[in-house]
């Protein structure tokens, strides 16, 4: 099944962030699927003065 | 710690709190790790900052997959092992709703809640064999 057929809470967090404030910077706690689906919609990391602390899993 | 002492002097600098979801905890090989809620919560502790959630059981990630399918509450379904994150908020989206019992769930479960499943099955696989009854 392709992963298109997948919406996990990673994507939503990514889909929120990008309507509420596209282009916005994160300093993100979590792993690669969080930090790819962040990515995936223009958010940029940034770990000293970001928009938004975005936690997923350890 | 490092990591939290960061993102707690972040919060405090202005960085909105968001968590992707809700869970406590979820099962690792020997026993269970803290998860996304249990992570958070010294962050909002610290900085008395309360963070938003975005997946289950917000429904808003319900509407976001509705419309992504282009699909009528009326005409999903959600289907789940937990009453407190699939079922609720596949009920508060105005979805019928399916609670399995072969993850987390058992009939007991049902108990402890004030709503209820649409429909509680032993696990996905009854779905095909319905679907298939009803065929024939």
């Amino acid at each position: 099944m392709p992963e298109e057929h997948f919406y996990t809470s990673a994507l939503a967090t990514a889909t929120f962030l990008k309507e509420q404030a596209a282009g916005c910077s994160a300093f993100v706690i979590g792993e690669a699927d969080l930090l790819n689906a962040l990515y995936d919609v223009g958010i940029t990391m940034n770990d000293v003065n970001p928009d938004y602390v975005v936690v997923g899993e350890g | 710690m490092d990591t939290l002492t960061k993102a707690t002097n972040l919060v405090l600098k202005g960085a909105k709190l968001t968590g992707a979801n809700s869970n406590v905890s979820g099962p690792i090989e020997n026993g269970i790790a803290p998860a996304c809620r249990a992570l958070i919560a010294p962050i909002e502790m610290a900085t008395g900052i309360q963070a938003y959630f975005c997946g289950k059981p917000n429904p808003l990630m319900m509407r976001t997959g509705l419309n992504m399918l282009g699909c009528h509450s009326a005409e999903a379904v959600m289907v789940g092992d937990r009453m407190d994150t699939d079922v609720i908020s596949g009920m508060e989206s105005g979805m019928s709703t399916v609670l399995v019992l072969s993850g987390c769930s058992t009939k007991d479960t049902l108990k402890t809640y004030a709503y209820l499943p649409t429909m509680v099955l032993n696990g996905v696989g009854d779905i095909a064999s319905m679907a298939k009854a009803k065929e024939e």
